[in-house]
């Protein structure tokens, strides 16, 4: 492959951290570490090799602090490696974020020109564009209102739509995708193709495993900062997959860098039931661990009974019983004031706030968000109080950014929220749907084959009944497979009404039916291509009978085992997750 | 592949180019942050010449009417405030560079541009206001002392460079320094007040002469000494004569200061992203 061809090169690139997660350098510490020599060093990147080639889309995946978004800063510059040559031939955009730049106080009109001098434009280039940047947001009504009163979607597109004026040939994209609203999914996406098909370059870090197959050609999976694999786009994210539901074993990466790791099909974990999958960590050093980022509960909220499920009715408000999980933190002055919600989030990626979003505006409440795993990760308390006050506004602050840490130590009320990851309910949703329409695949005898192994399958619904272990074996002695299904589907319907459960049955289909790559139920496959797929409810029950025949038709038991594994195997480790969070609570209470 | 190594005046006239095709992102970032400020409070840029205003009422009454310090000091209130405005200056330069590395962190992080932008940027916002409250020092001055504008206000001119130029050196040290050691945004107001003391803003120069010597000696060295020398002659015209080593010490400064502060800047800007 010759130069021409080529978009990025990276020759053993490496880049090394001093402590900087949780840890800042301050004073204090530089003059403690002249005592001890010995400094931890932290690997972003170690020896990576990677061609990306003009013209194409090339995701790379991988677990959280595999490296992905320090890989994006060294190919955006602003990150210089430690060692290795990397090279960029084309002209970057670089969204690494939305609205970098941007200041929430100033008009659409005046940030068009922050964020377009940001990037490199002169005035004289943004000034020739400006109406084809507002006209691309669809803001044009709203350009000279003060940015902070717009809405996440309209936020979203006019970021984007500054972004993209820049006319890169290379765009890198980190996850920013996965905000705004439907609307702008779609612009952003057609633009994306747009530059494709100018033989433009795509960069794209994502944890939307099925955005990076459905868009990317290439992709590269990465860990501790090494790539695993690099291949056709696909491929890479069915190995990443299969690695995932196989425990997410670290003994296994060289074997699949060597490609001796037998065939995906052959190794379903179907087959490998009895074995239980490695426990996830969600806090380990303090860092998001994959699918954990998005979980349920914070252990530092406890209601009253400690059975929270039960408690959804967003009106209650609940106290802080204890702390955990995090570092030791100070009680809340007025407990009275954390509220809790739940929400769902429907990304299924790092950036759910605007999802969340739109649940509080469904439950009437007023945009506070409280988004527990974002800046305490990032950021230190004497930072975020910079932050602050640079913001000006400690209300808006918190409205945008604020996470629960935040909220407590500065003694301010707040909306706390909790997060049900979608894949649970998709699980629920796909099961109880293949129940009532084809009973005979789904019959009580299979149901009870997977209730019996609750703590690996079936675990999702009798979670959701049953938090406690005793009671869930008891739930799962005295009930049928079927019937905790209806519950728990009863219980999402009712307790969760965030989400309108028809629209997510719908969803849950179309998801698995791509997963599966099931052809007959192709036309409703998701595909933005196609906008016009006929929604299943507005499909006539005749209609839904025969999808069902094409369902039993179609798939082969297997598969449907498969179907059903893909679905609750997510949310078993929900269920594990969940379980975690309470006994980690539960112990440091006692202690 | 052949190893080039660019010299250090080309590696040099490359930044100050790439520098310069950013200003109008650090001009429009500085009014972009100063018309945010105007939204925020209801007096918005106001603050600025009220500010050193305040300051320096309470000033003028601690010293000038209970401590008396102006017994041997014709016009002390035109004389306070010319000093303090001038402080102010560097006041507000020194804190917004120190903060404007740390906290445009997500500039930082997503983009690739010669960061001595958002110090200067940040210079700028504080330059603005200084202009801003020179306009008003004599509609203050003129019914209080009855000091008007002489032919000595072209020296505004120069003292305004030469002090802008002593700013960006300090501002550069500083936003350097602040990146790895956060806690300099702690330190600096105690600096500051400190330098304030040690400075004649509040107090005539005559009156150190009741400072034991070698103390004085010392305070000489204090580049705030000529700084203020100038503005107050060109404010005050004859009341406050200026000698040709005033000129020279305060460029020599400034010339120092800003070249070496942006040398220290510049050297330690391939780190800064990672710090954030």
């Amino acid at each position: 492959m010759t130069n021409s061809q080529l978009a990025i090169v990276a020759r053993g690139v490496g880049v090394r951290f001093r402590p900087t997660i949780d840890r800042k350098p301050t004073l204090r510490r530089s003059i403690g570490s002249l005592r001890h020599k010995e400094r931890e060093v932290v690997v972003a990147l170690d020896d990576v090799d990677v061609e990306v080639r003009k013209g194409e889309a090339f995701g790379v995946i991988g677990r959280n602090g595999a490296g992905k978004s320090t890989l994006l800063r060294v190919f955006a510059k602003t990150l210089k490696p430690d060692e290795g040559t990397i090279n960029v031939y084309g002209k970057t955009s670089t969204l690494l974020s939305l609205g970098v730049g941007f200041n929430p106080q100033l008009s659409g009109r005046r940030n068009v020109l922050l964020g377009g001098l940001a990037a490199g434009l002169t005035k004289a280039e943004i000034d020739a564009k400006f109406d084809d940047i507002v006209d691309y947001a669809e803001i044009r009504s709203a350009i000279d209102r003060p940015v902070k009163t717009y809405s996440s979607g309209m936020f979203a597109r006019l970021a984007f739509s500054v972004g993209m004026a820049l006319d890169p040939n290379i765009l890198l994209l980190d996850e920013v995708l996965a905000v705004g609203d439907e609307q702008f999914q779609k612009k952003s996406k057609a633009a994306m193709r747009e530059l494709l098909d100018r033989a433009g370059t795509i960069v794209f870090v994502s944890h939307s495993l099925a955005g990076v197959a459905e868009f990317c050609d290439r992709a590269m999976w990465m860990d501790s900062g090494h790539p695993v694999i690099v291949g056709e786009a696909t491929e890479v994210v069915e190995q990443y997959k299969h690695w995932v539901r196989a425990g997410s074993r670290s003994q296994d990466l060289d074997a699949i860098r060597a490609g001796t790791l037998p065939a995906v099909a052959a190794q379903m974990p179907i087959a490998d039931t009895s074995t239980p999958p490695a426990p996830v960590q969600p806090w380990a050093g303090y860092e998001h661990s994959g699918f954990s980022h998005l979980l349920v509960k914070d252990p530092a909220v406890t209601i009253e009974s400690g059975q929270f499920l039960r408690t959804i009715d967003p009106s209650e408000r609940y106290e802080v019983k204890e702390t955990g999980g995090r570092p030791p933190q100070p009680p809340l002055a007025d407990p009275a004031t954390i509220k809790v919600f739940h929400g769902v989030n429907k990304s299924a990626s790092g950036s759910f706030s605007l999802t969340i979003e739109e649940g509080l505006r469904h439950a009437g409440e007023e945009r506070r968000i409280i988004n527990r795993f974002s800046l305490f990760n990032k950021y230190s308390l004497d930072e975020l109080l910079d932050m602050l006050n640079a913001e000006g506004s400690t209300a808006e602050f918190l409205a945008d950014h604020g996470s629960y840490g935040t909220a407590k130590r500065l003694n301010r009320p707040v909306t706390y929220l909790t997060v049900i990851r979608e894949p649970v309910i998709r699980a629920v949703s796909v099961y109880s749907w293949l129940a009532k329409h084809s009973p005979k695949m789904i019959g009580d005898r299979d149901l009870v084959k997977w209730g019996s192994d609750a703590h690996k399958t079936f675990g999702t619904a009798i979670q959701f009944l049953a938090p406690d272990p005793k009671h869930r074996r008891e739930v799962a002695n005295t009930h049928t497979a079927a019937e905790i299904v209806d519950r728990a589907t009863k219980v999402l319907e009712t307790e969760f009404s965030l989400v309108a459960p028809s629209d997510l049955l719908d969803e849950a289909l179309f998801v698995t039916a791509h997963e599966m790559q099931i052809p007959s139920l192709t036309p409703w496959k998701r595909d933005d291509r196609q906008p016009d797929r006929p929604p299943l409810a507005d499909l006539d029950p005749g209609a839904v009978d025969a999808l069902s025949e094409i369902l039993s038709a179609e798939i082969d038991f297997y598969n449907l085992h498969r179907a059903r594994f893909l679905s609750l195997w997510e949310g078993y480790r929900f269920g594990t997750e969940f379980e975690q969070y309470h006994q980690r609570a539960r112990q440091e209470h006692r202690t | 592949m052949t190893l080039r190594t660019s010299s250090l005046p080309s590696a040099a006239a490359q930044y100050a180019s790439n520098l310069w095709r950013r200003r109008e992102f650090a001009w429009f970032l500085a009014l972009g942050n100063l018309k945010a400020r105007n939204a925020s409070t209801s007096l918005g840029l106001f603050w600025w010449v009220l500010d050193p205003i305040l300051l320096g009422s309470i000033y003028a009454l601690v010293f000038g009417v209970i401590f008396q310090v102006d017994r041997d000091t014709e016009a002390y209130v035109a004389y306070l405030m010319a000093g303090m405005f001038a402080f102010h200056y560097t006041r507000q330069a020194l804190t917004g560079s120190v903060n404007s590395i740390v906290s445009n962190t997500r500039l930082l992080a997503n983009l690739n541009f010669p960061r001595l932008v958002l110090p200067i940027s940040s210079l700028m916002e504080s330059a603005f206001g200084f202009a801003a409250s020179l306009v008003v020092y004599y509609v203050i001055i003129f019914p209080i002392d009855g000091v008007r504008p002489t032919a000595a206000i072209v020296w505004l001119i120069p003292a305004f460079i030469i002090h802008t130029f002593f700013n960006l050196g300090l501002g550069s040290i500083a936003a350097r320094v602040a990146v790895p050691f956060r806690d300099v945004n702690n330190l600096v107001p105690y600096l500051l007040r400190l330098w304030l003391y040690m400075s004649p803003v509040i107090y005539p120069v005559t009156r150190l002469e009741a400072a034991p010597e070698n103390l004085v000696r010392i305070l000489e060295f204090n580049p705030m000494f000529p700084i203020l020398a100038m503005y107050r002659h060109a404010l005050m015209g004859d009341l406050q004569p200026l000698t040709a080593s005033d000129v020279w010490m305060s460029t020599a400064w400034a010339a120092a200061l800003a070249l070496g502060g942006v040398a220290t800047f510049i050297a330690a800007e391939g780190r800064m992203s990672r710090y954030v």
